[in-house]
């Protein structure tokens, strides 16, 4: 289990006069494996920050962050290392995910020799798992700027999927995406989640999106969650104005 | 006399693995008032349609065909008649609303700048109307926006800033290239009401993957590989599509049960004969080996199928 106890992150705005922005204010939730929560609300909410926190990209100001019951909240980068395979991110723009200099291949044999695989399982497991996600094997030399978004999409999972993570970060993965694709893409994770028990919290602004993936969903504004609770009785019963209003403008 | 007239409009593009055809065979109609939402996967060539309109596309586009504006062909234009004719009776609101205004000019200067060029107004009048038309798109303090740089803004303010700036010479058309990408919810209904009331008194074109964006227009067009596969009258078309496209884009939707549609969209630069979707259709039979005509089923709608 992934959970995080009032997590709260400040970011200094100003040098001088030592403003202050609360962008995560106390949260806690908890992450099941094989369970995909959702965690909604508008642009400048916190929610990629809260993304960000859970993986550890970033340091909370306050609070813990357990995996698997482990509190992982403060342990220095080469010790949380072993931990990192455990949960991944994957990040919104498909265009600026993967390095630009490098070929599709490149990016994902780089995570094989991060997990030391031998180099001679290296194309039956490229061939594995780009099957898994269906990228289509003739595109993999080409660099992220000479493919689709879904396609770089499709990479960036193959890379993500490659190191058998528990827990996944989505943030907003299918937002820049056509929606036959984000169809494709959306189809394979929530298999990924139910057949590969894979914990999986999804950020999204597409609250059609949420409704169609999500078993939980949580609800942000100001850096709060105002609002939690199965997809079902979220979306039928929104018990927050500002959940209305957000249902409302669909 | 319609207000604008496509006629078999193609875009070639040269390019080092030769030459790229992104759209073939254009037909289009548009009516005084009209609005148009042209919809289809990225890379089917909506937006080389917009720019191809407007004769924006330089000069490695090969264009053949024509576009017939009030009667007059953009393509046989002069430069000055071109200068005269953008901005002022054709606007066009680009994508990526962030980089389309230049990042050193402020907001108002740079509305300022397009409402005198385009003759409206000068001077102090010019400057109040960039604001009267700031403060239409919904900005409370039209002058502190008036007085930002394109960087201190977000992306739902840029694209409400540039809506502002498009609409303010009064066009007779618009076209809005993706006005909602990357835009959340909430900010992406303010905007498409917002623009459809801002152009009540133009004709719209909206190019857009999102199918309930689509929805707001009179009429929608589905594009697929550089042709229009399917158009009408935009209940028909999303209630009782025709083409078989047009049903897979449906039912992709989240909310229509999320299927995708089988297989991938291939760019080719070379058009085999037959049908260009015949690789991912269900129901391809022999006849879909020949390549199929746009033809009109019912009133106003036109589907380029066989078996339609």
């Amino acid at each position: 289990m992934l959970e995080l106890t009032g997590v709260s992150k400040i970011f200094q705005t100003s040098f001088l006069r030592r403003d202050r922005k609360v962008a995560v204010d106390c949260v806690s939730f908890r992450l099941k494996e094989g369970e995909i929560l959702g965690l909604v609300g508008e642009s400048g909410c916190g929610k990629s920050t809260l993304g960000r926190l859970a993986v550890k990209l970033m340091q909370p100001s306050g609070g813990h962050i357990f995996l698997d019951g482990k509190d992982v909240t403060d342990l220095p980068e080469r010790q949380f290392r072993e931990y990192r395979q455990r949960i991944q991110i994957v990040f919104q723009h498909p265009e600026s995910a993967l390095n630009p200099h490098f070929t599709l291949m490149d990016s994902i044999l780089e995570a094989f020799y991060r997990l030391g695989i031998p180099k001679s399982e290296y194309q039956t497991m490229l061939e594995r798992l780009a099957n898994e996600v269906s990228l289509p094997l003739d595109i993999i030399d080409r660099y992220p700027n000479q493919v689709s978004g879904g396609e770089i999409q499709r990479a960036v999972l193959t890379r993500v999927f490659a190191f058998k993570p528990r827990y996944l970060v989505l943030d907003e993965p299918t937002s820049m995406l056509d929606v036959s694709v984000q169809a494709h893409i959306l189809q394979l994770l929530k298999k990924k989640a139910r057949e590969g028990r894979m914990g999986m919290l999804f950020i999204s602004h597409d609250l059609e999106v949420v409704r169609a993936m999500c078993d939980r969903v949580m609800v942000m504004k100001e850096g709060r969650i105002i609002e939690e609770g199965t997809a079902d009785t979220i979306f039928t019963d929104p018990s927050t104005p500002y959940l209305h209003e957000l249902i409302a403008n669909v | 006399m319609s207000l604008l007239k496509v006629r078999d409009l193609s875009v070639t593009f040269d390019t080092l693995q030769g030459p790229f055809k992104a759209i073939e065979g254009i037909d289009l109609d548009m009516e005084e008032l009209d609005t148009l939402a042209i919809v289809g996967e990225s890379g089917c060539g909506k937006s080389v349609l917009g720019h191809a309109t407007m004769r924006l596309l330089d000069d490695i586009a090969v264009v053949r065909g024509s576009v017939i504006y009030r009667g007059r062909e953009v393509y046989a234009m002069s430069r000055k008649e071109l200068l005269e004719m953008r901005g002022k009776a054709i606007s066009l609101v680009p994508q990526s609303p962030s980089a389309s205004f230049n990042p050193v000019i402020r907001i108002g200067k740079q509305i300022t700048e397009l409402i005198e060029k385009a003759g409206v107004a000068h001077g102090r009048e010019a400057e109040q109307r960039a604001l009267t038309y700031l403060e239409y798109v919904g900005f409370s303090d039209p002058h502190a926006i008036f007085d930002s740089y394109p960087h201190r803004m977000s992306g739902g303010m840029c694209e409400r800033a540039l809506i502002a700036m498009s609409t303010s010479t009064e066009p007779d058309l618009i076209i809005a290239d993706e006005p909602t990408k990357g835009l959340d919810a909430l900010s992406r209904k303010n905007i498409l009401d917002m623009l459809h009331r801002m152009t009540a008194g133009s004709s719209l074109i909206m190019i857009t993957h999102d199918l309930k964006a689509a929805a707001m227009c009179k009429r929608v067009a589905v594009m697929y590989s550089g042709e229009i596969v399917e158009i009408g009258p935009t209940q028909v078309v999303l209630e009782h599509p025709a083409h078989h496209y047009t049903r897979g884009l449906i039912d992709a939707q989240p909310s229509k049960g999320m299927r995708p549609i089988p297989g991938r969209h291939t760019i080719c630069s070379h058009k085999s004969e037959g049908c260009r979707f015949r690789g991912r259709c269900d129901r391809v039979r022999s006849e879909c080996g020949r390549h199929p005509l746009l033809r009109e089923i019912e009133e106003g709608h036109m589907v380029r199928c066989h078996y339609a």
